[in-house]
């Protein structure tokens, strides 16, 4: 069963060609990986998946429910959520602020309650925080739940992200290159924390450049070039397409 | 030291209470007045400034609008003072919402003009609706408001202690709501979309109708500064939007410290009683009060609250060790 469903999408801006009738289908319970040549349209298709962008044509279903024409925050509310792959927190915050706003999703406070001080509001915000301590806990964070988002390590930066997206209980979370910047170390870390995401039963969908991640984790990756998906396939599959090798790989990928 | 620190909400609150038998005379008084006139104007505006990071160039045509709307309400109309608190709450929510629709649109400087350019509209409404506001003559004698519960003679707001504690009731609440509102889901909302609102509606925050709240609000809140304002000092003319409140309004929460609570109290405070001081420099005040404005941005960026907190926990990190 699929969990996202892009039928025939296109996104143009003006006479350039985005995304030209582009299909996919990512199954629930998959790491699934998306790579391309700079510029091929992957982050287009993030932006279009995710309600940034409304898809110039094409359908995209989430859990069997149309959301071309929804909003981003609409989109997220329903489950999926994504990064960004230019570094995004929330800088002037702590580390413990940053993910009890990724919890805005699963809290239902008002704002009239929060000025009437209701008891379940109180009682939710507190839950809130316990369940961004926990997350941050989970990522090894927890001595810097009150320093500022701006003042982390780069990699810490890079997990809170993640942290941010998980504590809005995604069903699928789309990652834009994650690894960016980090080093061998920093990145095998996130292969496993990306591993543990989809052991607790959420989908992940990954835009990456670095190969041996892509091809360590994914089940199964789609190839992008010019806004057209070229192969799609398990990863041994996809290595050995000779289209693959010819715009993006390169003839002597090791493995 | 921390038996003051400990103690530190009911000093305040005590202090605030004696205040007006501590200053004698009715011109210490009437600056502590205005005080809490500006503490109200400048919440307001520190939540969409402050909070939600949007700069509404425009903020002081509410106050405007809420004074008239009170004031045409009593003077015109023969209501009381609560029924034209109420109004001013009302046209300014109404206003707020429909000017925030297309304004909050655009993002930066694009907002903050355009904010900028419906207060316009608003003072040329002001000064050329003739048959309504009397134009640039102002709408003079508007009555003091009257206190009448149920079993209790009509109490009248009249004389600078009572009006003092008018104002300090209307400005503590006024800074309640904004406590609870920042402090809360709400809050939370707002400081993600000052920090990055593409990542805010990544997580599932409706940022456009966050931002047009907080817009709403801010507006409201002017509007009861103004109602207030109108009653005291029973005046309303376009004025209200001049150049003087827009920059001491937007002074007052620069450099009391955006985005905290207690900024624009200290603020307020602060630029109510400076001007007030300097007159004793005479010819140089406004030169002094330029320079004194200059190095307050200059050496402390975020402001008296925030250059505080960061003197106390530096004392505190050194203080350890």
């Amino acid at each position: 069963m699929s969990i996202l469903h892009l039928r025939d999408v296109s996104k143009h801006f003006g006479g350039l060609q985005a995304l030209s009738h582009f299909d996919l289908s990512v199954p629930q319970g998959a790491i699934f990986g998306l790579i391309g040549p700079n510029g091929s349209g992957k982050t287009t298709l993030f932006n279009v998946i995710t309600g940034f962008m409304r898809p110039s044509a094409g359908q995209i279903h989430f859990n069997e429910a149309p959301i071309h024409t929804q909003p981003a925050w609409r989109i997220a509310q329903l489950g999926l959520v994504r990064t960004f792959q230019k570094t995004s927190v929330f800088a002037d915050l702590s580390a413990l602020e940053n993910i009890r706003v990724g919890c805005f999703a699963r809290t239902r406070g008002t704002p009239l309650q929060s000025i009437l001080r209701l008891p379940g509001e109180r009682r939710e915000r507190r839950a809130a925080d316990d369940k961004a301590r926990r997350i941050l806990a989970l990522l090894g964070m927890a001595a810097a739940e009150s320093i500022q988002a701006r003042n982390l390590p780069y990699g810490h930066q890079r997990h809170l992200e993640i942290a941010i997206a998980l504590a809005a209980e995604p069903r699928l979370l789309l990652l834009d290159e994650p690894a960016a910047g980090l080093n061998a170390e920093e990145t095998s870390v996130l292969m496993q924390t990306v591993q543990r995401i989809r052991d607790q039963g959420i989908t992940v969908l990954v835009v990456e450049h670095d190969m041996k991640l892509v091809m360590g984790i994914c089940e199964r990756i789609a190839v992008i070039n010019y806004g057209q998906k070229i192969a799609e396939g398990p990863p041994e599959e996809v290595s050995r397409n000779p289209d693959v090798i010819n715009v993006y790989l390169g003839e002597d990928l090791e493995l | 030291m921390n038996a003051v620190l400990r103690w530190k909400w009911p000093l305040l609150a005590a202090l605030l209470v004696l205040l007006p038998h501590l200053l004698q005379g009715e011109y210490p008084r009437h600056l502590m007045i205005l005080a809490m006139v500006f503490v109200m104007l400048a919440q307001g505006l520190n939540l969409t400034m402050g909070y939600v990071g949007y700069l509404p160039f425009g903020y002081l045509i509410f106050f405007a609008m809420g004074a008239y709307a009170s004031a045409l309400l009593s003077v015109n109309w023969g209501q009381s003072f609560w029924v034209g608190l109420a109004g001013a709450i009302g046209l300014t929510g109404v206003l707020a919402f429909f000017i925030g629709i297309p304004s909050l649109r655009l993002r930066g400087p694009y907002f903050a003009i355009v904010t900028l350019a419906f207060a316009e509209i608003g003072g040329l409404v002001l000064n050329n609706w003739v048959e309504l506001t009397r134009g640039p003559m102002g709408i003079p004698g508007i009555p003091s408001p009257t206190i009448a519960l149920p079993g209790m003679t009509p109490y009248r707001i009249n004389g600078s202690v009572s009006w003092y504690y008018l104002m300090l009731v209307l400005a503590v609440l006024v800074t309640l709501v904004c406590q609870r509102l920042v402090q809360s889901r709400t809050g939370d909302a707002f400081l993600a979309i000052r920090e990055n609102e593409d990542l805010a509606e990544s997580v599932g925050v409706p940022t456009y109708r966050y931002k047009l709240l907080a817009f709403v609000v801010s507006a409201m809140i002017a509007g009861v500064a103004g109602s207030a304002y109108a009653h005291y000092v029973t005046i309303v003319s376009p004025d209200l939007e001049s150049f003087y409140f827009v920059i001491t309004t937007f002074t007052m929460v620069i450099i009391g410290g955006q985005g905290t609570l207690s900024g624009p109290i200290v603020g307020a405070v602060v630029f109510t009683i400076l001007p007030e001081l300097l007159r004793a420099a005479q010819l140089w005040r406004l030169v002094i009060f330029g320079v004194l404005m200059v190095a307050g941005i200059v050496f402390m960026p975020r402001g008296i609250v925030g250059w505080a907190e960061e003197q106390w926990q530096r004392l505190r990190r050194e203080g350890r060790p």
